[in-house]
This record gives structure tokens, C-alpha cells and sequence, in this order.
């Protein structure tokens, strides 16, 4: 009864092709004041940036690396590189005139036609720079704005950026938001103006492709009052035998009564150290809904954060977090109630299979002011396998009476009985433990667009069952 | 005067949002007697019911509402149940942790401000059971938790003939019950005219409650107003008719 | 005065929290308090040694300097049936740093019920008991454990079990008040379908503090856990409650049940909470809940339709959790022990 299917090695070949990087321009690997500069120098930073840069190079030699969650020990900084530029790169917004190789590379990943079908806007990052960015005329003419944060730092949005670059997310938060105070490079800049409402969702790619290099992205969106804004991320990188490292970073705000859908399926290759730091600020009455499935990295130390910083402030996290064979996913979130009658709603689910680690980390926060709040939090985790691992550390802070804070967390395996149930309907039993895996997952896989939620159903069959069937 | 409720004008509305509920109430009961309020669904009458109570999801806007000579009509729900009114509710809220026993003890004790000897406490409260046929193992179980809906409604009962109030209000007390239940819940009600003599506000669709009773007078109240007032026969014209003659005439159609 | 790591949380997480551990200053012992002893049949004394550098609740860091201070032990073997509880009551009646040590060995299929009492009303001194219980085959130990304290004494209380096959340890624990208490439990289901029960009821008030760090760590096959906490926050009290079940490798079968519920009374009380799953096993089953917050309006509603004022409601609700925990304890003296302090803590 017992005997479990043998799971094959899993393909991951749509994922994992690559191409040269030799016309690529790189900077030396390991961090030094020199590489910075000469960084800060090839984007033509404004002042402020080069100083910022160099601040935060200082700070991070000054943090320690975290004494919880998994080990960085594999994470050799010097000899991560930490900006490759490819080559003959320009940015466009015309698909034609993007690169052939790299055209190839988003093409596979089904980038264009993503855009051509449901989407509001696409921009897509290959190693350190953007290389393609567009946004449907009907939505430009709205003011909306969507640019890389290198264009908006010398264009009209030069002020809004300097107020709001690393301000949620300041360098000496942690380590690594130090490192990519430093180094960071790429991303995307968003400004939803008041009252503006997106229908379709705008989407940005990240595709690390050359070796034992680093992606430090910046994503940074402002949605103002009574917008709505539904962005999606998306993230690859080919498979190496050396280490890669993401520490992008995303910082959001969101307007008084505005809306932010933030969604990611995140699919780094199984050597990546996935480092990133994403926070929201909510104002009054708005709301910002978290999206997130993580399946690749190594590594990850993922926990969004928000902060409900005006009355009335919501904020969603609805998570799925797959751990297979050589993965330490520790993902989770963060929330701070600083105003009164704000609410924060948590829903993960965690798998581990195949001697993964999963670990769902999180901390609700509720200030004294934060009168009339609730918080509710719900995790749960299946084990797949008992060679396999998985913890759930959930933290709560609460500083005032007139709260209402509920937790429950699960954590089993996937029952025989409902295997059992499948299999005498037919199913064989990989197929029947995928199904429920499936379903387990669904809190995620229900709140994404189709096509995603598709993806994110491929990447479910691809771990249980090492083939797309 | 030996009124010993007086609704005056009363205009209520929802606390969280601008809703008027009751337009304007006048409702007169005397000491001892029994009066039922009847009316088609929404028309108001458990917000009448809790707002009489000082139920927090409630604010009144206009009017006044005079117990036993005293204004109550900004109290507070305990100064109010101390004064004289209880309440029956609709759906009674679970306690877990909180006993019957230990409960209804509190409460007197509370009423009365004297301490109540455990002992003749217990038997007091085990004859009451008896009359509405409660087993003896509810006095030690947690108030209302996992009751069904009928016990539900035997321990609202129990705690109206423990407290002994000078006017108890009854939510709906008999809805969703059984035949057998109403039985109960009626011997119950006639228990407390019997021994208590106060006066009764009852609330219902049915009239299977009140066949065991002599009615003093019948309100309709229909679209947060009263519509409609008269005695006891007025409820079996209900009975057989329906509201809509009322409705009609009251100006609510 | 030495300054210790306490109440490790076996799992750390983000340092800011401050939850991972609580660094105190632990004065250096005056010697040991005398406690009033209730023998009973089947029961015998004797000096002894505590296992050395032991790993209890509190931290390897906090026995260590037991060890130092040279703190006596007593050791309590249990190789007959026991009619009544074997009773401990400590009445710390001066402000000094006073320190015991306890073993208990409970021989096979045996059943014992140990009662420990511990009480500084007035005194402000730093107090600590730390007990050693192993617990045989299919042995089952109960331990009550009532804790009364002023806010000004501050209270070390620090248990470690080793439990062998179809071993059961029950603990029942009561704190009413203290400037700084802290517990720390930590369970070794290391025998096959061992089994522990938890319960914790407090009432905190004024300035008060407590702080909590029960582990279970299950390597047995279908062992089990149920922790249970229920209490009060009245004032501008604190709490933090650190509850770990650690399913290990190989506990095939094991469960662990963990539960916390905690009524908030006033504004500035401050409420800490990290339940813990760890789990390197399939087939396990886990689950913690806890509810954290003040009275539903609903229910307070009810209660005051009843002629309550809501400080009666709210001292009645509150009181009902203890007694809810107190009803666990299996002596009567002890159960009206408890309801004689609640009717004294009444404000």
C-alpha cells in the first residue's frame, strides 16, 4: 500500500535552454567601490544615485547575514557578477528590433504572445537591462505610465522617483536590500495617475541568462487614489553549475482607496539564490492583494510585506510554495497594522517533496493605534515524501485589545484513502497524487489569469510528475 | 398611569450606516399585561425588540422609551436588564467556558447585588428546569454551546423565570420549534404570569404561543410603523386573513 | 547576576520580533526555599545530582548556571502505587533568590499525581524551580503546578521530561499574576506512543509578565501532543507564548495538537504568539489555532441583556478560563486553592 510511484527526473528543458553570453559586457565578479562606480558610470546615474550607490556598499559590508532561515554559505560574492549587459543593447518597443537570440529566448517563454492576447503593457529584462518595453496606446493615453527606472530617472518622473526609490524599502533594511542599493540595475517604473482603472493587467519578464551572474532589479509602482492596477511578474533563468543570485526588489504604494493586484509565478532555475524584498504602503481604504507562486531557486527568502499605513487598509496574501529535490524555499509575509480598522487576510500553502525544504515564516504586526483590526491567517503544508521538510513559524504581535486576530495551520500528507478513492476510478496513482496536489495549490491557481494559472498547473505536473501530461 | 413601558416617537436606525429602520413607534404597556407584536417579515419588529434592549448594531435618533417611570432611552444594555426588561433573543449567542449553573447565578447576584447561597441556588434552579423539562446535566454545561434550537429556547426560559423581570420581551421564541417545544416554552411563559405577574411584549408569526395566554392587545407593525392595534381577536383575524386587509389600511401597500 | 539567554524558541526567525529568546539578569542563589512536603505511599526521598548541563525548557544556558550555583536536588522515586498526590508547597516569604531542583523517576505502569504550589504574595525575590521527570513504560504522571505571585517576584519555572514507550505526561499550570514569570516545558516523546497533554491557564494584570516556551519533540512512533493555553490580559500586562511541535524523522504516526486562546481586556496589553510546526516526518498530522482578541460584541451584548455590567462580564469571562483549566487539576484542596486566589484577585 505503502510503495510510492517512481518519480522521474524532472524536464525542465522548456525552461532551461540557453545562449551564448560572449558579446555580453560585464563588470568584474565580487563587489568592490570600483565595480559600483564603474556600474553607476555605464547608467549614467544622476548624482544622488552615485552617492546612494556607494551609501549603500558601505551598509552592506556592515550587516551580517541573517542567523535564521536557510544557509547562504553557497553564495560566494566574490565572484558573483553583478551587471552583464547584452549585447547591442538598446531599449525598444518594437518586438522586431530586440535582439535574435534574446527574441528567441522571450519567444519560447511565450512573452509576445502573451502580450498580443490579454495584456495592458509588457516589459521584459534579460541579465541587468531591459530590452523591450511597451504599453497599448489606449492605455498610455490614460497617463498611465510604464518605463524602466533608468529612462524615468532623466525624464518628467525624475522627482517621483527620487521620492520614492528605496524609501519602503531602505538599504539598512537587510543585506541584501543593501547589496541591491548598490548594484541594482533594470526593473520597471509605474504610475497608475488618480482614478485611473486598467483593465488588463501590465507584465514584466526577468530572465537571468548569463553565468553566475546576479539580477538586481527595481520594480517600483505607484498607483494613486481610487486607481486600480493589476501587475503580473514573471521570472526564469537557465540552469548552471555555478550559483546565481536574484536580490531585486519591489516597492509599492498604494493610493487612498486604490487597488494593487501584485501577481508573480516565480520559476528561478534550481541554482539561484533568490534574495528579493517586496513592500507595499497602503493608504486609506486601499488595498493591495498578493499573488505568489514560487516554485524555482535554490535558495529563496521571500516574505512580502505590507504596511496598512492609512484607516481602513487591506491588504490579501494568497501563496503557494513548491519545494522538490536540492530547494529551501522560506517564504511567507509580513504585515503591519499601523492605523485603525485596517484587516489582513493570509492563505499559503506549502508542499515538500523529494527531499525539499519548505518553510512558511511570518509576522502580523498590530500597533497600538491600530484599533478595530483583524487579521486572519491561514497555512497550510503537505508533505510528499518522508525525506522531506517542513516548518511553519508563525509570529504575532499584538499591541492592542481592540483586535481580532485568528491563526490556523495545518500540516499532513496527502491521505490514502482519497488515493485510494482516484485509483478506483481509474486513475494511477502519480496521476491521482498530481490531481490532489493540484488542487491543493488552487488558492493560488484561482486568483490568476488563465494563462498563468495554466503555467503554474504545468509547473505542478512538472514536479509531481517530471513530464507535462 | 400604570404603564410600565411607554414608546414615545422612537426613530431607529442601523449604528454603521444611515438606514432608518423604526419611523416613529408609540407602544403602551400596561403592568402585567400581555401584548403581542405581529407583522410581515422585515417590518421591524426584532429591531423594535433590541432596540428596547440597547443593542449596539442599533441608534436611536428620535423619540423615548420611559420603564417604570425611568427614561431609558440612552441606558446601557445592563442598566437596562437591571431596571426590569429581559429579553429573550432570536438566536441566543453561545458561552463557552460560562456554565448555565454559573451564569444565571452571576446574573442574579448581579440583579440583586446580594450573594446567593450555592447550595438553595442549585435547587432553585433544578425545580425551574423541571418545569421546562430541562435535563439536570444542562445546569453544568457551557451557556448555549452545541444547545439545539429548542434547548436554545428552553434556556432563554429558564433565565427569564430565574431573573424574574418586570417585562420580558420575546424574540421569535417559538419559531423553529416543534410542537412538543412549544408546549414547553409555553408552560414556561405561563410559569412566569403565574409567578412573576409581569407583563409580556411578544413577538411572533405563529399564534400556537399565545393559545395558553390571554392577549390584552395586538400591534402590527409593518414597514417601521404601527399600522394597526387591537385585542385579541385581532390576532385570529391574522390567523385567518393574513396582514393584507391591515396592510392596505395602515397605508403601507 | 549573570545574564542569560532564556526560553530559546527552538526555530529562530527575524531577530526583530524579539521573540526568539528573552535575555534576562539572573541573580546568583541564596540558597534553597524549604517547601512544605505531603509524602505518600509509594513514594521516596532522597538527595541527589541533577543530570548535568540539562536540556529543559528554559535553555541548556539556565541549567548550566544551576549547575554552577551548585543548586541541591531531591529526588523523588516512584516505584509503588500512590493512593494521594505527592505535595510540594513553597511560601517564598523573603526577598531572597531562592532555588530548587527536582528529579522525578516514575517506575513502570505506574501512575502518580504531583502537586507543586508555589506562592510569593508580598515578597519580591527571584524564585526557580526546576524539575526532571522521567517517566517510565506505560507510566503516567500528572503535574499541577499553581503559581501565585506579587508583581513584584519574579519566577523561573523550568520542566524537562523523558518519556518512554506508552509513558503519558500531563501538566495542568496556573499563573495568577507575577512581575516576570517564566515557563518552559520541553518533552522528549522519544518512546512509542508516548503522550503529553498541556494545559495552561493565566490571569496577568497590572505590569505583569509572562513568558512561555513549551516544546514538544516527538521522535517516537505515534507519539502525541495537545497543548492547550487559555488566559487573560488585563492592565498593561505582557505575554509571550512560544509553542514548538517538532515532529522529528521517523515519528511515523505521531500527532500534535497545539491550541492558544486569549482574551485581551485592556488597551495596553501586549500579546506575543508564535506557534511552531516543525516537520520532518509524512505521516504526521499537525494543526495549531489560536484566537487572539478582546469580546465579541455579540456575546457581550448577551450578557449585559442580562443585567451584567460589562466589568462583570468581562471578569466573569475571564475567570471562566481559569476555571475552565483549574477544573483539569485532580484534587479538590487544590481546585478551591485556585477559586479562593481568583476571588481574591477580583478588583
Amino acid at each position: 500500500m505503502k510503495e510510492k510511484a517512481v518519480v522521474k527526473d524532472i524536464d525542465r528543458s522548456m525552461y532551461d535552454f540557453r545562449y551564448s553570453e560572449d558579446d555580453a559586457y560585464k563588470v568584474d565578479e565580487g563587489l568592490t567601490p570600483a565595480i559600483v562606480e564603474q556600474i553607476s558610470k555605464e547608467k549614467n546615474d544622476p548624482d544622488w544615485m552615485h552617492d546612494f550607490r556607494l551609501k549603500s556598499l558601505e551598509i552592506y559590508n556592515q550587516i551580517p547575514v541573517p542567523n535564521w532561515g536557510p544557509s547562504i554559505e553557497g553564495l560566494d560574492m566574490d565572484h558573483i557578477v553583478t551587471y552583464v549587459r547584452p549585447k547591442d543593447n538598446k531599449m525598444v518597443n518594437d518586438w522586431d528590433n530586440v535582439p535574435t537570440d534574446i527574441k528567441d529566448t522571450f519567444e519560447k517563454l511565450g512573452i509576445p504572445q502573451a502580450e498580443r492576447k490579454s495584456l495592458a503593457g509588457v516589459g521584459a529584462q534579460y541579465d541587468s537591462e531591459l530590452v523591450y518595453h511597451n504599453v497599448k496606446d489606449s492605455v498610455a493615453e490614460k497617463g498611465v505610465v510604464y518605463t524602466d527606472i533608468e529612462s524615468a530617472l532623466h525624464g518628467p518622473y525624475a522627482d517621483m522617483i527620487h521620492d520614492h526609490f528605496m524609501k519602503l524599502v531602505p538599504p539598512t533594511d537587510h543585506k541584501f536590500a543593501a547589496l541591491h542599493g548598490a548594484v541594482w540595475s533594470g526593473g520597471s517604473f509605474v504610475y497608475v495617475p488618480k482614478g485611473v482603472h486598467l483593465d488588463f493587467p501590465l507584465q514584466s519578464y526577468f530572465r537571468l541568462n548569463a553565468k553566475g551572474a546576479g539580477q538586481f532589479e527595481h520594480t517600483l509602482i505607484i498607483v494613486d487614489d481610487d486607481a486600480y492596477l493589476h501587475f503580473i511578474e514573471g521570472c526564469s533563468a537557465p540552469k548552471y553549475n555555478v550559483a546565481n543570485l536574484h536580490a531585486g526588489c519591489v516597492e509599492l504604494f498604494v493610493g487612498k482607496n486604490a487597488t494593487l493586484r501584485y501577481s508573480t509565478i516565480e520559476n528561478w532555475s534550481k541554482n539561484m539564490y533568490n534574495l528579493n524584498t517586496k513592500r507595499a504602503k497602503v493608504e486609506e481604504g486601499g488595498k493591495v492583494e498578493w499573488i505568489s507562486g514560487s516554485f524555482g531557486s535554490h535558495v529563496s527568502y521571500l516574505y512580502p510585506m505590507s504596511v496598512l499605513a492609512g484607516k481602513g487598509s487591506r491588504s490579501e496574501f494568497t501563496s503557494v510554495t513548491f519545494a522538490g529535490k536540492g530547494q529551501n524555499l522560506d517564504t511567507g509575509c509580513k504585515v503591519v497594522h499601523a492605523a485603525p480598522d485596517t484587516s489582513s487576510y493570509v492563505n499559503t500553502r506549502s508542499i515538500s517533496k523529494d527531499g525539499g525544504i519548505s518553510t512558511f515564516r511570518s509576522a502580523v504586526t498590530i500597533a497600538e493605534n491600530a484599533t478595530g483590526s483583524k487579521s486572519s491567517v491561514s497555512c497550510q503544508s503537505l508533505m510528499l515524501d518522508d525525506i522531506s521538510r517542513s516548518d511553519t513559524i508563525p509570529a504575532m504581535d499584538i499591541r492592542t485589545s481592540d483586535a481580532d486576530v485568528g491563526h490556523e495551520a495545518k500540516i499532513g500528507r496527502i491521505s490514502d484513502e482519497v488515493v485510494f478513492y482516484l485509483m478506483s476510478r481509474g486513475m494511477s496513482e502519480e496521476d491521482a497524487r498530481a490531481l490532489i496536489v493540484s488542487g491543493f495549490a488552487d488558492n493560488v491557481g484561482k486568483e490568476l489569469p488563465l494563462e498563468y494559472a495554466v503555467e503554474m498547473n504545468n509547473l505542478i505536473q512538472l514536479e509531481m510528475k517530471g513530464a507535462i501530461g | 398611569m400604570s404603564d410600565i413601558l411607554q414608546v414615545k416617537d422612537l426613530k431607529v436606525k442601523l449604528a454603521e450606516e444611515d438606514t432608518e429602520i423604526l419611523h416613529g413607534i408609540d407602544l403602551n404597556v400596561g403592568a402585567g399585561e400581555v401584548h403581542v407584536l405581529m407583522g410581515p417579515n422585515g417590518a421591524g419588529k426584532s429591531t423594535l425588540g433590541s432596540s428596547l434592549m440597547g443593542d449596539p448594531r442599533y441608534k436611536v435618533t428620535g423619540g423615548q422609551v420611559i420603564f417604570d417611570g425611568q427614561d431609558i432611552t440612552h441606558e446601557t444594555t445592563d442598566k437596562i436588564a437591571k431596571a426590569g426588561i429581559f429579553m429573550s433573543f432570536q438566536n441566543p449567542v453561545e458561552v463557552p467556558g460560562v456554565s448555565v449553573a454559573n451564569f444565571i447565578r452571576t446574573a442574579c447576584e448581579n440583579k440583586t447585588g446580594e450573594h446567593i447561597k450555592a447550595w438553595d441556588f442549585m435547587k432553585d434552579l433544578k425545580k425551574t428546569m423541571k418545569v421546562l423539562d430541562m435535563d439536570p446535566s444542562y445546569a453544568e454545561r457551557d451557556l448555549n454551546v452545541g444547545f439545539s434550537g429548542g434547548e436554545k429556547k428552553k434556556a432563554e426560559i429558564l433565565q427569564l423565570l430565574m431573573l424574574k423581570p418586570k417585562l420580558a420581551i420575546l424574540d421569535e421564541t417559538d419559531s423553529g420549534l416543534d410542537v412538543d417545544a412549544v408546549r414547553t416554552v409555553s408552560a414556561g411563559i405561563e410559569e412566569y404570569k403565574k409567578t412573576v405577574g409581569g407583563a409580556l411584549l411578544i413577538i411572533t408569526h405563529a399564534t400556537r404561543i399565545l393559545e395558553s395566554l390571554k392577549v390584552d392587545k395586538t400591534h402590527i407593525l409593518a414597514d417601521g410603523r404601527i399600522i394597526a392595534e387591537g385585542d385579541a381577536s385581532m390576532v385570529d383575524d391574522i390567523n385567518e386573513n393574513g396582514f393584507e386587509k391591515y396592510l392596505k389600511e395602515g397605508g403601507a401597500q | 547576576m549573570s545574564e542569560l539567554k532564556l526560553n530559546i524558541l527552538p526555530s529562530p526567525t527575524w531577530n526583530w520580533l524579539r521573540m526568539n529568546d528573552t535575555q534576562a539578569q539572573i541573580k546568583a542563589t541564596d540558597g534553597a526555599a524549604v517547601p512544605q512536603i505531603t509524602l505518600t505511599s509509594g513514594v521516596s526521598e532522597n538527595d541527589g545530582i541533577f543530570p548535568a548541563a540539562y536540556d529543559g525548557g528554559i535553555g541548556v544556558d539556565f541549567s548550566k548556571f544551576l549547575d554552577d550555583e551548585k543548586v541541591g536536588t531531591e529526588v523523588f522515586d516512584i516505584n509503588g502505587d500512590t493512593k494521594e498526590p505527592l505535595k510540594l508547597t513553597f511560601s517564598y516569604d523573603s526577598d531572597k533568590t531562592l532555588d530548587n531542583r527536582f528529579v522525578i523517576n516514575l517506575a513502570e505502569a505506574k501512575k502518580a499525581t504531583v502537586i507543586m504550589n508555589f506562592a510569593a504574595e508580598k515578597n519580591a525575590g527571584q524564585y526557580s524551580v526546576q524539575t526532571a521527570a522521567r517517566i517510565a513504560r506505560g507510566a503516567e504522571l500528572t503535574v499541577v503546578q499553581v503559581m501565585r505571585f506579587s508583581d513584584q517576584a519574579t519566577f523561573l519555572n523550568d520542566i524537562g521530561t523523558d518519556i518512554d514507550n506508552g509513558g503519558k505526561f500531563n501538566l495542568v499550570q496556573i499563573v495568577l499574576g507575577g512581575k516576570k514569570v517564566f515557563l518552559g516545558v520541553k518533552n522528549r516523546l522519544s518512546g512509542e506512543k508516548s503522550a503529553i497533554d498541556m494545559k495552561l491557564g493565566y490571569y496577568m494584570t497590572g505590569d505583569d509578565n509572562l513568558d512561555v516556551n513549551y516544546v514538544a519533540s516527538h521522535t517516537g512512533k505515534k507519539t502525541t501532543c495537545d497543548i492547550y493555553a487559555n488566559g487573560v490580559l488585563r492592565d498593561r500586562a505582557q505575554k509571550t507564548f512560544r509553542g514548538t511541535i517538532d515532529f522529528i524523522k521517523g515519528c511515523k504516526g505521531a500527532k500534535g495538537n497545539e491550541m492558544e486562546d486569549v482574551l485581551l481586556m485592556d488597551k495596553p496589553v501586549r500579546n506575543k504568539t508564535i506557534p511552531v510546526i516543525l516537520c520532518a516526518e509524512e505521516d504526521v498530522e499537525g494543526n495549531h489555532g489560536a484566537t487572539i482578541g478582546k469580546l465579541a460584541k455579540d456575546v457581550l451584548f448577551y450578557l449585559e441583556s442580562r443585567g451584567m455590567s460589562q466589568e462583570a462580564v468581562y471578569e466573569m469571562m475571564a475567570r471562566a478560563r481559569i476555571d475552565a483549566i483549574a477544573a483539569e487539576i485532580p484534587d479538590d484542596e487544590t481546585r478551591e486553592l485556585v477559586g479562593k486566589y481568583l476571588d481574591e484577585f477580583r478588583r
